[in-house]
């Protein structure tokens, strides 16, 4: 074997990798520069949860206990309460309302069988995903937090992409 | 013995009782017919429609339910046809189901869900409004949302027929048809005795226990069979337990003795395991007020005075324990006190002493079962309906299924007396020794002792007549025959055993170990030690007693005699309030052990939850002090191995053990039983004292028993059940502001 | 006039009630025949006479009679059966108010026969009016030894007992009847065991419709062929129907069985109200198929000849539909009323007819399809034949007879729905 060809080879190779390498240049960037810009998430992404109200802003759970069973990682305890006000005083859709909604993001695996099993739609995965926290015990999440969680999804950094529209498969 | 028949179900030959409900005899083989209406040992109903089959040469589908079984059946309980019309039953009763599954206390049990989901789809074609109808309260205890409700009056039966209480019924006619107390509709509550078996056998949610309301779900709690501690039949019982909380007890499809029945205080009266009230740390007197302290400083100071004071006279400490204990903590206390401290004043706080019973017992003791399958009854006072509500159902079910006998001699004018009783003698108070000799001796003093009990001699002489006339008997003795009368009553089944007849005993104690703290060796001399407090008896270690909420004044005043008082308790009762050192106690949901119930029979009591880690069992307790004190006493380390020790010293115990209870829930224990021939003389001298007793001046107590006079009683525990204590505290007050009772 | 006046012989005389009238045209020989006879020759007459039971079912009552155990050792009670609350029918009314006596002599000899010492008669409530003209009835024939202890001498003894229910249609069904007269909730008991062996407070009991007691005195005095060569074979006798809807002249007409039912509606009724022409009839109270023109030109009023246009005989109450007449609208009718009167048993009498108004409800809004239509049909099959007692088949035979026979009625009423398509 030659220098020469050696050195063809070789230029061979390198511009068929550059090649591609330089093809990508021009094209759309699959990285983002997070924080400093927002993500993009599918709208069926999986991030930390929030718990739905109806539309005159009463708690859809009813603390039936469908979530926690479902719960692989046993991340979710509730304790169910009555209230036993009529609907227009009472924080609740239902006479039965969770006193206690917790779920612990330490043993939470974000799966979603909670919003498969919840028969009230009262939980919904958000598109939140910083979740870190110093604190080991702060990754338990109350009702109370969780309730606001609906509210901050819309200043999340993250850029929701309908994947329905995207496809171009919404008519 | 019944002829046997041969019918063919699906193809499947099978022999069966001729005249046994069809869906038995399926259901008995495994043939799965779904039914809401049926429910075994009730009256058939065909309400629900659900368990409809063919029968071959029937023009319709009929109802398995109450069709009997014939020679030659052939039926099909599988065609299309067949399933197709469950399928439009099911329709039907889901037309007006509210479908409110995550809210419902039943989801997760409910019968009507096994069944949509065993049907697949159902058509689900009601789209028209449903009837809305709010939910009712109907007691403090039972709530009923005609909504959920099948109509399958399960609920109404069982009242009517295994509690005789008649407390539900049917309101309004067609789709607005309801199920409630009369009057449900101006706001009348259900006048009962509260026991929740309508909760316990509705098969959907439509009426629900209001204590357990939306506390967990069925597969959110832990069950734990155990054992009640209420009264002295020991009812198995299912402790829904959620971490460390109680949720609720049940009894659905239970095999012990009592199958699904529970009175209100098996089924509500439990709940005071969770109470605020209960104590968590041991307490110390110290410049006159109980302070909370470490467990080792509360043993260290207990154990100090005790050595102190049982060194200068033994018998200065007296061990008192209570018929609440478990075998296990009863035999410790009893061992602690006899090879550990060797004093000789221990015992229990008890009323009857049913040793007398025992040493003389002529006839073995009947169990529940047999009581069901009793032929004549004869119960010498008691009123098992307000404190043994199993012995009252059982002696119920003989009457109802078997036309057994009742024959009643009581004082007061009990329930079971004024409507199970075929005879009823209204005694006079305390008479019973002068009706047991009136049956034992000759018929010329019939006079003589009818004007002693108040009633007619004639009346006596039938009741004689009676019983000689009875080929299986069973003597049922209450609490209020104590002394030699209860001797001779343990004596007097030898006059009658014979061949052809069969005599058989109950008896009603009132505590849920009466018997079992007993064989363990706690004599019932609490009253007696009483006296000695003070002078002889200078320190008392007290367990799991209240005498001074039970007897008032005079145990106040002795035990404030005591130079060292200490208890072990659950709760600051107004006895732990006099002690120098309350120990806090585990509860019977927090430990093992076993209770002997009145017949006798061994249960396993089975820990459901933790406890705080805090309290200590009974017997741990002794064993603390015994080491801190440096006695041996045999002490054991656990539960299991103090029931071995059990076994092998108690010989009515020997080859119990906790491995045989977990197979076969209950057993029996085998008591002495006399052989020796009995003289009536030697019984009617016995009785002479007794009858001597009689205050002739009593006139008859013609008031009737109160419902709820025993079951709605507030003691020590029950009081500390929230939903007991608001109801019958509330009751009590509007009781006493009206004079209406 | 092709009237056969047997049981409403004495309507139109002048106060007819009172038993000297009824003494007069020969009131009570027929008892005094019958307590010369035995029990068996008055149970053989009456099976020869081919009475069937008058209140709906149509059973033979002499077969009936005989299934009463009379070796049994309880006593054995007769209950006439006076609830009549079918629409359309008000035959026994106008028994009891006209002429009481005919039914309590039919009552004691019928009592005679199965050896009942006590009896009952279980009035509609609201015919309130009617109990005291019984009551006096019963009085007076207390007071002429007809009733109470050895009665005419002959060591029988009997008592009639008026009770009134209180107005619920289901305890017009015997066993209902039975659980209200002892004081119980009216609902249908399980059967078997049928009364006749475990009845009132678990004894023999016989039910029998007034009409049908109110026939036996005839019967025992004339002879049980005489009574059957009445009618037809199998049907035996006359029988009072009650004629009502859009005919000129309703009202309640005795006529021999196997009378033609358009013969009863042009000569009895006097033709069709208005001269329009006939659409539909009931011919047997409310809970019958409904038959059209061409079945009821076909039909006799006869048990064997209803049955062949697909309908039955049931208590008599003929109710005449002319052409201007919306079916839709009848059933309605009807099933609100079976829904009000649904006594709540069984699930599903309750809840289906409770969901049959619903779907009607709908379709008279104007909002019902075609699939509603559906839905009612198999409802009704969903019903039929699988209720407790007959009310819930009584309840679904209108209104499939009228969607089979009227179909028009319905549809016109629906918006047609496209076809849905199933997946594969």
């Amino acid at each position: 074997m030659s220098i020469i060809s050696d050195v063809v080879e070789t230029v061979k190779a390198i511009t068929t990798g550059l090649k591609i390498t330089f093809s990508y240049i021009p094209r759309q960037k699959l990285t983002n520069c997070y924080p400093d810009e927002p993500v993009e998430v599918f709208s069926a992404y999986r991030g930390e949860h929030y718990l739905n109200v109806d539309e005159n802003g009463k708690e859809r759970c009813v603390a039936c206990f469908l979530c926690s069973a479902a719960c692989p990682a046993d991340a979710i305890y509730i304790e169910a309460a009555e209230d036993l006000r009529p609907y227009e005083e009472r924080s609740s859709v239902e006479e039965r309302y969770a006193k206690v909604y917790n779920i612990d993001y330490g043993k939470c695996i974000l799966c979603g069988f909670c919003v498969e099993a919840c028969p009230k739609d009262a939980i919904r995965h958000g598109h939140n995903f910083e979740m870190a926290v110093t604190n080991f015990s702060d990754l338990i999440k109350d009702k109370e937090y969780l309730l606001k969680n609906r509210e901050r999804e819309s200043r999340l950094p993250v850029v929701i992409i309908d994947e329905v529209k995207r496809r171009g498969l919404s008519k | 013995m019944t002829e046997t028949v041969k019918i063919k179900v699906d193809g499947r030959e099978l022999e069966a009782p001729k005249g046994k409900l069809l869906i038995e005899v399926c259901l008995e083989n495994g043939i799965d017919i779904p039914n809401f209406c049926y429910y075994p040992d009730l009256t058939p109903q065909a309400a629900c429609r659900m368990c409809l089959v063919r029968i071959e040469r029937m023009p319709k589908l009929a109802t398995s339910c109450t069709v009997q079984v014939q020679d030659g059946m052939v039926v099909t309980t599988q065609s299309e046809e067949v399933l197709e019309a469950r399928k439009g039953m099911l329709d039907l009763i889901l037309g007006n189901h509210p479908l409110d599954c995550p809210i419902c206390d039943k989801g997760g049990q409910c019968e009507l869900q096994d069944q949509v989901f065993a049907h697949g789809t159902v058509y689900g074609r009601y789209e028209v409004k449903k009837n809305d109808t709010r939910e009712w309260r109907l007691s403090p205890f039972i709530a009923y949302d005609p909504q959920r409700c099948v109509r399958c009056y399960r609920c109404i039966r069982v009242c009517d027929e295994v509690m005789d209480v008649h407390a539900l019924g049917r309101i309004f006619r067609g789709a607005k048809e309801v199920i409630g107390p009369y009057g449900i509709d101006k706001g009348y509550s259900l006048d009962c005795e509260q026991c929740g078996y309508c909760v316990e056998v509705c098969p959907v949610g439509a009426l629900l226990s209001v204590d357990s309301r939306f506390r967990s779900r069925p597969w959110d709690m832990r069950e734990t069979i155990t054992t009640c501690q209420h009264c002295a039949d020991g009812c198995q019982m299912r402790l829904g337990t959620r971490g460390s909380q109680y949720v609720r007890v049940a009894s659905k499809d239970l095999k012990g003795i009592n199958g699904e029945f529970l009175c209100i205080k098996g089924r509500y009266g439990s709940s005071y395991i969770s109470s605020e009230e209960r104590l968590d740390n041991p307490y110390l007197r110290k410049d006159g007020k109980l302070v909370e302290v470490g467990w080792e400083e509360a043993i260290k100071y207990v154990a100090a005075r005790l050595k102190a004071i049982s060194a200068e006279d033994r018998d200065a400490v007296a061990v008192l324990g209570s018929p609440r204990l478990t075998n296990e903590a009863a035999f410790a206390l009893a061992s602690f006190a006899r090879k550990g401290l060797k004093t000789s004043n221990y015992g229990q706080i008890a009323d009857v002493d049913l040793t007398r019973f025992f040493a003389n017992l002529t006839a073995p003791l009947a169990t529940h079962a047999e009581v069901k399958k009793a032929e004549t009854i004869f119960m010498l006072g008691g009123d098992p309906t307000e404190n043994n509500p199993l012995s009252a159902m059982v002696i119920r079910y003989a009457v109802r299924k078997n036309g057994a006998r009742l024959l009643m001699v009581n004082s007061r004018r009990t329930k079971i007396a004024r409507r199970q009783a075929e005879m009823f003698l209204h005694i006079r108070r305390g008479a019973e020794p002068a009706v047991l000799a009136a049956l034992i001796d000759s018929d010329e003093n019939a006079a003589r002792y009818a004007e002693l009990a108040k009633v007619k001699p004639e009346q006596l002489r039938r009741l004689g007549k009676a019983i000689s006339d009875s080929k299986r008997l069973l003597v049922v003795i209450g609490p209020e025959v104590n002394g030699a009368t209860l001797e001779v009553a343990a004596r007097f089944a030898a006059l009658l055993k014979s061949d052809s007849r069969e005599v058989k005993y109950l008896i009603l104690p009132p505590y849920n170990n009466s018997v079992g703290t007993l064989d363990m060796g706690l004599r019932p001399n609490g009253h007696e030690l009483k006296s000695l407090f003070g002078t002889k008896i200078k320190a008392l270690y007290l367990a799991g007693s209240n005498p001074v909420e039970q007897y008032g004044n005079s145990w106040k005043e002795a035990l404030s005699k005591l130079d060292l008082l200490v208890v072990a308790d659950l709760f600051m009762t107004e006895t732990a309030q006099l002690a120098d050192v309350v120990f806090p106690v585990n509860s019977f949901a927090e430990l093992d052990g076993t209770y002997t119930n009145a017949v006798g029979q061994v249960q396993r009591v089975n820990r459901a939850l933790e406890g705080t880690g805090r309290t200590r069992p009974d017997w741990m307790i002794i064993n603390m002090l015994a080491k801190e004190m440096g006695l041996e006493f045999g002490a054991r380390g656990s539960a299991a191995s103090i029931f071995r020790d059990i076994a092998s010293e108690i010989p009515a115990y020997s080859g119990i053990s906790y491995d045989r209870l977990r197979k076969e829930w209950a057993i029996q224990t085998e008591r002495k039983i006399s052989t020796t021939a009995e003289q009536p003389d030697a019984l009617l001298s016995a009785l002479k004292g007794e009858i001597a007793k009689i205050d002739l001046s009593l006139d008859l107590d013609r008031e009737p028993v109160r419902q709820g006079s025993g079951l709605f009683r507030l003691g020590t525990l029950t009081s500390r059940v929230a939903v007991m204590r608001e109801a019958f505290k509330a009751k009590e007050q509007v009781e006493e502001a009206t004079g209406v009772r | 006039m092709a009237e056969t006046k047997i049981l409403t012989a004495r309507f139109d005389l002048p106060n007819s009630t009172s038993i000297d009238t009824y003494l007069k045209t020969g009131g009570y020989q027929a008892l005094e025949k019958a307590l010369k006879m035995t029990q068996e020759e008055i149970i053989e007459e009456v099976k020869k006479s081919a009475l069937r039971g008058r209140g709906g079912a149509g059973f033979p009552t002499g077969l009936k009679w005989s299934f009463v155990p009379r070796s049994s050792p309880k006593p054995k009670y007769l209950v006439c059966n006076a609830d009549e609350s079918e629409p359309g029918t008000c035959k026994d009314r106008y028994l009891m108010e006209k002429d009481p006596h005919q039914l309590i002599e039919g009552m004691i000899i019928s009592a005679y026969a199965i050896g009942a010492n006590l009896s009952f008669i279980y009035i509609r409530g609201e015919y309130w009016y009617l109990i005291a003209v019984l009551e006096k009835a019963i009085e007076e024939a207390r007071a002429r030894g007809y009733l109470g202890k050895n009665i005419l001498g002959s060591k029988f003894e009997l008592d009639i007992i008026v009770h009134p229910g209180a107005g619920a249609y289901i305890c017009g069904e015997e066993t209902a009847l039975l659980e209200s007269l002892e004081g119980k909730r009216g609902h249908p008991r399980i059967k078997p065991p049928f009364p006749a062996v475990v009845g009132l407070y678990g004894c023999p009991t016989l039910v029998n419709n007034v009409e049908t007691l109110s026939a036996v005195p005839h019967i025992i005095l004339k002879g049980g062929d005489w009574y059957r060569q009445l009618g037809t074979e199998k049907s035996g006798g006359t029988k009072m129907f009650s004629l009502s809807g859009h005919v000129n002249r309703p009202g309640n007409y005795e006529v021999r069985m196997g009378y033609p039912l358009m013969q009863l509606i042009n000569e009895e009724g006097g033709g069709i109200r208005d001269g329009k022409k006939l659409k539909a009839v009931i011919p047997g109270g409310s809970s019958v198929p409904i038959i059209n023109a061409e079945e009821a030109a076909r039909c006799n009023l006869d048990y064997e000849s209803c049955q062949s246009v697909g309908t039955m005989l049931a208590s008599g109450g003929v109710i005449v539909m002319d052409e201007t007449t919306d079916i839709f609208e009848t059933t309605f009718n009807l099933i609100k009323f079976y829904k009000h009167e649904s006594c709540g048993w069984c699930t599903p009498c309750r809840e289906g007819t409770d969901w049959l108004v619903k779907l009607f409800k709908k379709i008279k809004s104007g909002s019902g399809t075609q699939a509603d239509l559906e839905l009612i049909e198999r409802l009704c099959v969903n019903i039929e034949g699988r209720s407790h007692c007959p009310l819930g088949e009584a309840a679904v035979l209108p209104i499939t007879s009228a969607m089979k026979r009227f179909p028009e009625d319905f549809t016109k009423r629906v918006r047609k729905t496209l076809p849905v398509l199933q997946p594969a």
